[in-house]
């Protein structure tokens, strides 16, 4: 098949199982919605309700998998994921210091707002410690995220120590690091929606850089690629992406890695096909994964980092085992 | 052979998220249950059964364990965590909590047509204010105000008036990894002083704290309670902590490990139980030291 029959029949199924996803998502839940009474005046408000966290459910899986998608491609490393960079610990950080500092009653915008200043500073301090000269090369960008993470997860850790006395605060802040799509509002997921889907937009855009740069990055200079630029740019949206989604629904793990290696194994590496498959399947594997976080137990939730951790962690392990030779190339 | 693995995974979703969806399915109530109430804290479930109008109480947390009568309530969601499906499906009138671990749920009980009522319960006192707002609000007002001054007498009768020196110090451990306990500004610091202890951690700077293995043996507990769920050769446990054999605790054997956690320090009615329970056993221990 060609690349571009790939993409359009690809676009064409994972659309309708998008909607259909979507559509699940109206009458899942723990109360009884039947179908042909969906919009009358008694189930209207729930399915609302239900209709705004699928839509984030969308919008948070997408944006995830194509975060994730783009470091697989930039860094050249099949383990990458949206948080390997710090933005994840950086965003919880600000998060928390929101909670524990008190000024998260000031409105509903102020957790969402300090966890996205949080991922920002945690990969402008990333960006700037990779830096050699005038090149940020993959492997120090990968040692900062890492050692950025770690200062910010202690530093999480020190201000959870401190804030045990105060019992309520650490509550909240473990509910917003475990991650849910609840959502009361429909402008968190407007604003969700449209920084995560330019990003998208933009990612689709570059999608044969993204190719190129898969490459390695010498062949790709050669072929008249501007690398450090490109680079920079994307890392750039990735990041920008991540955080709106972490901002929005906490710490959602796992999406981010295997959505792109499960539709890389269906449809091949070509990015220019990947990235917008990857956003709806993302979207897709979400809102699943979300109507089982919410309907598997007799009463309340379960996190539903919890449910995509479970299905994608073996996946992924059985990926790594058995394409050893071809990942670490 | 990667790709059946792959459909493997995505059937497994949809099996589980199938599931999900067809089973314990609640309908959506027409409208309100007149009085009916929701209970999302173990202390405020056990008021409600206190006051008798637990025939009204259509749901309570998972945590909600006491009287036994409240396990078999239909659960409603976690401690201050409300399923909000659940709510807006058996439409409570009156939804009462005492903390949310989500403050934005707070939106989702009115949207669900409930009027919400946040009980504080910070000392003794406060719970039984809490006991009268929420006879107030369930309109069971008067039964409540007696119940509560009832219980204020018992929790006065039960405050035990001694010297200082003749108190025995008391270490109170909530968890064994890290140690905690409780000091000043805490339930259980109040408790052990009005039952006529001294809590060997008052002077620590936050109410529910970590204390160090060495501040126990400096100052030395006469009584050690053991406020979790223990086995019953715990006291041995305790004896062989490294320094900890010479406690004055553990070798005049008063380490108690069968005091009632939840009397302690759950701010419900039985926190008066608990401080009579704390009250016998400092009584006791004055009589051992009189003899």
């Amino acid at each position: 098949m060609t690349p571009r029959k790939k993409l359009a029949v690809g676009l064409v199924v994972l659309s309708a199982a998008l909607l259909l996803a979507f559509f699940w998502a109206l009458i899942a839940g723990r109360a009884r919605v039947p179908v042909g009474e969906m919009f009358s005046a008694k189930y209207a408000p729930l399915v609302k309700l239900r209709a705004a966290r699928a839509l984030l459910g969308i919008i948070v899986g997408a944006g995830l998998s194509v975060a994730g998608l783009i470091l697989q491609a930039v860094l050249r490393n099949p383990l990458a994921d949206p948080y390997v960079l710090g933005v994840s610990s950086g965003a919880g950080l600000g998060a928390a210091l929101a909670i524990l500092g008190g000024v998260a009653a000031a409105g509903a915008w102020v957790i969402p707002g300090c966890a996205f200043g949080g991922a920002v500073l945690a990969i402008t301090l990333v960006y700037v410690l990779a830096r050699v000269g005038k090149t940020v090369p993959v492997y120090t960008l990968l040692l900062a995220g890492v050692i950025i993470n770690s200062i910010a997860s202690s530093l999480l850790i020190f201000l959870a120590h401190t804030a045990i006395a105060r019992g309520q605060g650490l509550y909240s802040v473990l509910w917003w690091l475990l991650g849910s799509l609840q959502v009361f509002e429909a402008w968190p997921v407007a604003v969700a929606g449209m920084a995560i889907g330019a990003g998208i937009a933009i990612t689709i855009l570059f999608a044969r850089d993204l190719n190129v740069l898969s490459i390695g990055e010498e062949p790709a200079a050669h072929l008249g690629l501007r690398v450090e630029r490109t680079k920079k740019l994307l890392f750039v949206i990735s990041s920008l992406v991540t955080g709106a989604a972490v901002a929005t629904s906490g710490l959602i793990g796992f999406v981010g890695l295997i959505v792109p290696h499960a539709v890389r194994l269906v449809v091949g590496p070509d990015n220019k096909v990947l990235v917008p498959l990857s956003a709806l399947a993302g979207g897709t594997f979400l809102i699943i994964c979300d109507i089982i976080a919410r309907t598997i137990l007799s009463s309340g939730e379960l996190p539903i980092g919890v449910i995509t951790a479970f299905l994608g962690g073996p996946f992924f392990i059985y990926l790594l085992r058995t394409h050893r030779g071809r990942m670490s190339k | 052979m990667k790709k059946r693995v792959l459909w493997t995974a995505i059937e497994l979703l949809l099996a589980l998220a199938v599931i999900g969806t067809v089973s314990r399915q609640v309908p959506v109530r027409e409208s309100q249950l007149e009085g009916s109430i929701m209970s999302l804290a173990p202390s405020v479930t056990e008021i409600l059964f206190a006051l008798g109008v637990q025939d009204r109480l259509i749901g309570v947390s998972t945590a909600c364990n006491y009287p036994p009568a409240a396990k078999h309530i239909r659960k409603v969601g976690h401690f201050g965590v409300p399923d909000i499906e659940l709510l807006y499906a058996l439409k409570p009138e009156l939804v009462i909590i005492t903390q949310l671990r989500d403050p934005e749920a707070r939106k989702a009980i009115q949207f669900c047509g409930a009027k919400l009522l946040t009980v504080k319960q910070g000392d003794h006192e406060e719970v039984f204010r809490g006991i009268e707002v929420i006879g107030k609000a369930v309109g069971v007002a008067e039964a409540a105000r007696k119940y509560a001054d009832e219980l204020r007498e018992r929790f006065a009768r039960a405050t035990v008036n001694v010297p200082d020196a003749q108190r025995p110090r008391v270490y109170v451990e909530i968890s064994p990894r890290p140690l905690r306990t409780a000091a000043k500004g805490s339930f259980l610091d109040d408790l052990i002083y009005r039952a006529g202890g001294i809590n060997i951690a008052h002077d620590f700077s936050q109410p529910w704290t970590t204390i160090s293995p060495e501040a126990v043996v400096a100052r030395n507990p006469e009584i050690i309670i053991l406020a979790y769920p223990t086995s019953r050769d715990a006291p041995y446990a305790i004896a062989g902590r490294i320094g900890w054999s010479g406690l004055d605790a553990v070798r005049s054997g008063r380490v108690v490990t069968d005091l009632n956690r939840d009397t302690l320090a759950r701010p419900g009615p039985r926190l008066v139980e608990g401080l009579e329970a704390l009250a016998d056993l400092f009584a006791r221990y004055r009589e051992d030291k009189a003899q």
